[in-house]
């Protein structure tokens, strides 16, 4: 927004920046490298000065005045320091903390608390209350997800800024006036977003905390691992918190490119293999077994009839190129079960920028979630979109209209002048009419699995062969009696009707190495944040030693992976 | 020369002096000293009066402690049958004995006055193992206590520690159950 304006010179604490008019004194000392304490304001969001931390002393204004609302102009002169700004900023702390229950012994925010961390750097050291604090309702469940502290509340709206800006569904409201305004859920309801994770990561306090963390460790037990959200193809950005390398949860990390800096809560919660039955052995025929006799079973297995090479759509690059040399040296059919595949051209980034934007039947919200977020970005820049189908539209509140089918779209649409460029258009059939409009945005039908990106050229499996090697963590069809079936899978296998000739227990992708290609195509690194079960083994690894036990040199394709890694 | 021989008749009377007067030293170990009350050996984790364990499983004494040898593995009570006062419990903690300098950061770091560094210390034992003191061994010092140190001849009274210190349930104590009810966003009686 601002990059047409002028630049104009402010000093901040004796610091000169130039900075373009109308940036936030926030953004300015920031850029000037001075810290000011703040809650509420985020700059991802609006600001709206709610909590009073951020008081600064500008001169030639009357009283303190708050940094994230107040946009600079020519030669001010602002200080963060002087007297009158620090007895302001502890002002503030000493009436947030006149009510905080100040629990921070059994909070889990304790260690990583913004509140902590103002009142430590900022704040008076001692409170000079000794009235009885406001008394609350603690332990809320907002959901199966989400529980609220109401005592450690401290009106800062980001959780209701990101409901309703951010992913605009408004699951959050805030209450009452005054001393007794309050963050819920209306009556009756859940809060039941499928983003609702981030507002554990925005809540400057410990009000809004995830109940799968609830009380698993501290900050400072953490190994902190970079990796990525193998939840979907938009592959999240993120990083596991393991303690003594046991996973304990999943926070985002920033890339612009893709996730911007949020999650979607099934990838936050739901993809840790957390309270799910892990396989633990490898067995043949139900009876376990140890890895060198299992391969060798399924390589005889393998050997003895037609096969058919069957790869879930979300297993790592690596295994499934050593997949493709399996299948190529036993001549065996090589298939992708559920077809959850596709490809893009361009990438998101072409996307947020979209000026339209039309799913054609595409459901991002629930099949892309952050991908939605990001249509989102574009819609708040001054996009359009458009939704073709009868199907369900998790982004209903931001559509402009929905259209039966193609044709009717580009009738009301196009008749009088061309749709605003780029256009995206995203969805069954998105490549015929992006040449029709001459699409300049992302364009296509997305893959939805973590790597169906790659696998976009594979046909679909058709579990006819007698012999089947099932690759990856899928609720794969049930087998056909006449067939046999070697798995390699992480989690334990489901029904006993079909259980499968051989398993072998596979590492959990959070558990590992490998990459990952998004819908856009860009490749990213899996690491390794937790120790995966003894006998468990990479899917690349257990691939390759098939291939050895089949006696198949994984050579060539090993170098790849290298190259890849 | 005569002041040698003044210094050696110096030091000989020193040293008689010393062999008529009562001995200052104890015949440990059949004699016993009694500590200070300050004094700081194995760690004893201390129960409200009402059978309630004190810790709250903050974690804050691991965070302290400069040897590393604090884990605390926190969990959630059942609010039919806490064990501690408030939302969170010790579920796991353990102590290793090995690691333990005595510097008696935890207590200092214990916001609710749970673990206090007593006064045994005949820590000695035969495997590595067995110096990794459970929640269950600090929680009872008088049946855990060290096998060969009596324990009652050590065992001052130390003022404000046996009853458990300052009433901080209050702080803790206003925990409500996590209901299964859909929560309401009307303002909750306190
Ligand atoms: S719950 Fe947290 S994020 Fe929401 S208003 Fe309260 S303090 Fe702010
Ligand atoms: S949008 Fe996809 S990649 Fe991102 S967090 Fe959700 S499941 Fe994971
Ligand atoms: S006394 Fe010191 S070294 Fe020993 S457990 Fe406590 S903090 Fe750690
Ligand atoms: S002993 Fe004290 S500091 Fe340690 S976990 Fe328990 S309550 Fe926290
Ligand atoms: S950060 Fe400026 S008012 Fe909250």
């Amino acid at each position: 927004m601002a990059e047409a304006l002028p630049p104009v010179t402010v000093i901040i604490d004796g610091q000169e920046v130039r900075v373009p008019k109308g940036t936030l004194l926030i953004e300015a000392a920031k850029k000037a490298g001075v810290e000011i304490p703040v809650f509420c304001y985020h700059p991802k969001m609006k600001p709206v000065g709610a909590c009073r931390m951020c008081l600064v002393d500008i001169q030639k204004m009357p009283r303190l005045q708050t940094a994230c609302t107040t946009p600079v102009s020519e030669g001010m002169i602002v200080h963060t320091r002087n007297d009158r700004a620090t007895a302001g900023q502890k002002a503030v702390l000493e009436l947030m903390l006149a009510n905080h229950p100040l629990d921070c012994p059994i909070c889990d925010k304790g260690g990583e608390c913004p509140l902590q961390d103002n009142t430590f750097k900022f704040g008076l050291g001692v409170s000079r209350f000794t009235e009885p604090k406001r008394k609350l309702a603690k332990a809320i469940p907002l959901s199966e997800r989400i529980v609220l502290d109401r005592e450690r509340c401290i009106m800062c709206y980001r959780c209701v800024r990101f409901q309703d800006e951010i992913a605009g569904d408004q699951a959050l409201a805030a209450m009452d006036r005054a001393g007794t305004s309050q963050i819920g859920v209306l009556d009756g309801e859940t809060f039941d977003s499928p983003f609702s994770g981030n507002t554990i990561d925005l809540c400057p306090v410990g009000a809004l905390l995830s109940r799968q963390y609830r009380f698993r460790a501290r900050p400072w037990d953490l190994q902190r691992t970079p990796s990525i959200c193998a939840g979907c193809a938009v592959g999240c950005n993120v990083e596991l918190h393991a303690r003594d390398r046991a996973l304990q949860r999943m926070v985002p990390r920033e890339n612009m490119a893709i996730n911007n800096e949020w999650l979607c809560d099934f990838g936050r919660f739901d993809t840790l293999p957390l309270g799910i039955e892990r396989l633990r052995e490898p067995a043949v025929d139900g009876q376990p077994t140890s890895w060198a006799e299992a391969l060798e079973s399924a390589a005889e297995l393998l050997r003895s009839g037609p096969t058919e090479v069957i790869v879930s759509p979300s297993i790592t690059n690596e295994a499934l190129n050593a997949a493709t040399t399996i299948a190529r040296e036993l001549k065996a059919g090589l298939g992708v079960w559920p077809a959850t595949t596709g490809q893009v051209r361009r990438t998101i980034q072409d996307l947020v920028t979209s000026k339209t934007i039309i799913l054609l039947g595409l459901d991002v919200w629930r099949a892309l979630p952050v991908l939605a977020l990001r249509v989102r970005e574009a819609l708040k820049a001054g996009g359009k979109l458009y939704f073709v189908g009868a199907g369900a539209n998790g982004l209903w509140r931001d559509t402009s209209a929905t259209f039966a089918t193609v044709e009717e779209l580009v009738q009301a649409l196009t008749h009088d002048g061309a749709l605003p460029q780029p256009i995206s258009i995203l969805g069954w059939g998105a490549d015929a009419l992006g040449d029709e409009l001459a699409a300049e945005g992302m364009v296509g039908s997305p893959a939805t699995a973590a790597n169906g990106a790659a696998m976009t050229g594979l046909p679909k499996a058709t579990f006819e062969a007698p012999v089947q090697l099932l690759v990856g963590n899928e609720d794969w069809p049930l087998r056909s009696s006449a067939s046999a079936r070697i798995q390699l899978r992480w989690s334990a296998a489901g029904d006993a009707a079909d259980r499968p000739s051989i398993v072998l227990p596979l590492a959990h992708p959070y558990e590992q190495t490998g990459s990952l290609i998004n819908l856009e195509g860009t490749v990213q690194q899996l690491h390794p944040g937790a120790a995966a079960p003894a006998a468990a083994h990479p899917d690349w690894l257990a691939l390759a030693e098939l291939a050895e036990a089949l006696h198949i040199s994984a050579a060539p394709d090993m170098e790849t992976n290298a190259a890849l890694a | 020369m005569l002041n040698g021989v003044g210094a050696l008749l110096r030091g000989l009377w020193t040293t008689l002096k010393h062999s008529v007067r009562p001995a200052i030293t104890v015949r440990y170990p059949e004699q016993k000293r009694t500590v200070s009350a300050n004094f700081r050996g194995r760690h004893r984790l201390y129960r409200h009066d009402n059978g309630l364990e004190r810790c709250i499983g903050c974690e804050l004494c691991a965070g302290a402690c400069p040897s590393q040898a604090i884990l605390v593995e926190p969990a959630e009570n059942d609010s039919e049958h806490p064990v501690s006062p408030g939302e969170r419990y010790a579920k796991r903690y353990e102590i290793n004995m090995i690691r333990c300098i005595f510097c008696g950061l935890c207590e200092e770091a214990c916001p609710v006055d749970a673990i206090k560094l007593g006064p045994e210390y005949e820590l000695s034992d035969y495997d590595r193992g067995s110096f990794v003191y459970t929640k269950e061994m600090l929680l009872d010092p008088e049946h855990y206590a060290p096998r060969r140190q009596v324990h009652a001849d050590v065992d001052v009274p130390r003022p404000g520690y046996t009853d458990g210190g300052k009433g901080l349930s209050d702080l803790y104590g206003t925990y409500r159950p996590m209901s299964s009810s859909t929560p309401r966003a009307k303002r909750d009686e306190a």
